[in-house]
């Protein structure tokens, strides 16, 4: 299992990496096809996300296909695809209460942390203020068109959202003066580095310094 | 809005890490702990955003919502914007951590500018609904000209991208528009102390 403090420094170092590439090598997918042998059941699930992220990335190519800058076009397309393929196997099926935690573990500013913790929490409430905003409007028989009237009904949602975020956020505000909150939240996670960490590291290191096999256009 | 992984030139990339960083942590700086909840919850919001879907034709589009934010966070803006970046970036691939601080500043940025158009004040009704249809309306815009000057300054060869994500976001800047003209007039009627920073 590879450690989300790890996953974090990875994509880091992969990404940022792979930004200073000017020619595309076969290299550079090393880390994430060794991350699909890690992790073979995530790779139908993060091939499901990435092709409706393509819509983008197809348009930013094109714009350089016309320019006639095929290799360029080519290098986006694969390095934008390596890096998102990457991401999402070294996240998925990943908690969003871990991936903050281990934010934390990185050695970030104390308030940077909590926010991320709080985030975290809120996300999930926000969202199910949202749902139940939904479901009455379904009950009420709200159809969606393009008028004026809808747009002021999705405002009134907005609107409502905002009024909850203030409410949700006056009571944690409270809950924190009360327990005498110190600014730092404490986490109970393991923060020891696994061997899968260290050979993911070495595959991250070789996908960026290895330059095997050029491709060109 | 968000530009992906793997499209930009490293001195850009580094560019807007270095400018967003600053904002960041200026705002993490003077951000009291007791604020933390609100900032917090602003951000959650921001990410809920992307799911809140509004008809257009037989399309639909997502609100942004960085007007809206920006006016009641100010500078914090940079801080809820940049985590619910950081989060999208990794669960769903919208940015990504090298394109994080592009997106932070391209986002942020005209979000705390607003902060500070929502300061002057007007006497008449039409006038201040004009200036909070600006709000929506004016940070998508300029969100969107941030986003396509990014893209031109890519290189040639993106032009024509940059000129199509300026142009796409057309829509989104109208209906960002009056859909935040229609909630902060709500949100005075309903929660006046929402924007007490700037509309005091």
């Amino acid at each position: 299992m590879i450690s989300l403090r790890f996953a974090f420094i990875s994509i880091l170092l992969y990404s940022f990496g792979l930004a200073f590439f000017k020619e595309i090598w076969l290299s550079m997918l090393l880390a994430p096809l060794f991350l699909a042998l890690v992790k073979p059941k995530s790779i139908l699930p993060s091939f499901k996300k990435l092709l409706f992220l393509n819509i983008f990335i197809l348009l930013v190519s094109l714009s350089a296909v016309l320019s006639k800058e095929y290799n360029l076009a080519l290098l986006i397309f694969v390095r934008a695809n390596a890096i998102l393929f990457f991401t999402f196997l070294l996240f998925d099926k990943r908690d969003i209460f871990e991936i903050t935690a281990s934010l934390s573990s990185l050695g970030l500013p104390t308030k940077l942390s909590t926010l991320f913790f709080f985030v975290a929490k809120f996300i999930f409430i926000i969202k199910n203020e949202f749902q139940i905003i939904k479901k009455a409007l379904l009950v009420r028989h709200f159809k969606r068109k393009t008028t004026l009237f809808t747009y002021k009904i999705y405002a009134n949602i907005v609107g409502m959202l905002v009024v909850k975020c203030f409410e949700r956020a006056d009571k944690l505000k409270k809950a924190m003066i009360l327990r005498n909150f110190g600014g730092k939240i404490y986490y109970a996670g393991e923060n020891s580095v696994t061997k899968m960490d260290l050979v993911l590291l070495c595959f991250v290191l070789a996908s960026i310094f290895l330059k095997i096999i050029k491709v060109n256009i | 809005m968000h530009i992906s992984e793997g499209v930009l030139n490293p001195e850009i990339l580094i560019g807007g890490a270095v400018i967003s960083t600053a904002f960041v942590a200026y705002a993490l700086k003077t951000l009291k702990n007791e604020e933390i909840p609100l900032v917090a919850v602003f951000s959650a919001l921001f990410f809920i955003g992307s799911f809140i879907h509004v008809p257009i034709g037989p399309a639909s589009i997502h609100l942004v919502l960085n007007g809206i934010i920006g006016a009641i966070l100010g500078i914090r803006a940079f801080l809820a914007i940049g985590v619910a970046l950081l989060l999208q970036g990794v669960l769903f691939g919208f940015g990504g951590i090298t394109t994080l601080g592009v997106n932070t500043l391209n986002i942020a940025l005209p979000g705390v500018i607003v902060y500070y158009l929502l300061k002057v004040k007007f006497d008449n009704i039409l006038l201040n609904n004009i200036k909070y249809f600006f709000v929506g309306f004016g940070s998508v815009a300029l969100s969107a000209l941030m986003l396509s000057l990014t893209l031109a300054l890519n290189g040639e060869a993106f032009y024509d991208v940059a000129r199509l994500a300026f142009v796409s976001n057309v829509p989104i800047m109208a209906i960002e528009g009056i859909i935040t003209m229609f909630a902060i007039n709500f949100l005075q009627k309903v929660y006046p102390k929402v924007f007490r920073g700037s509309l005091a």
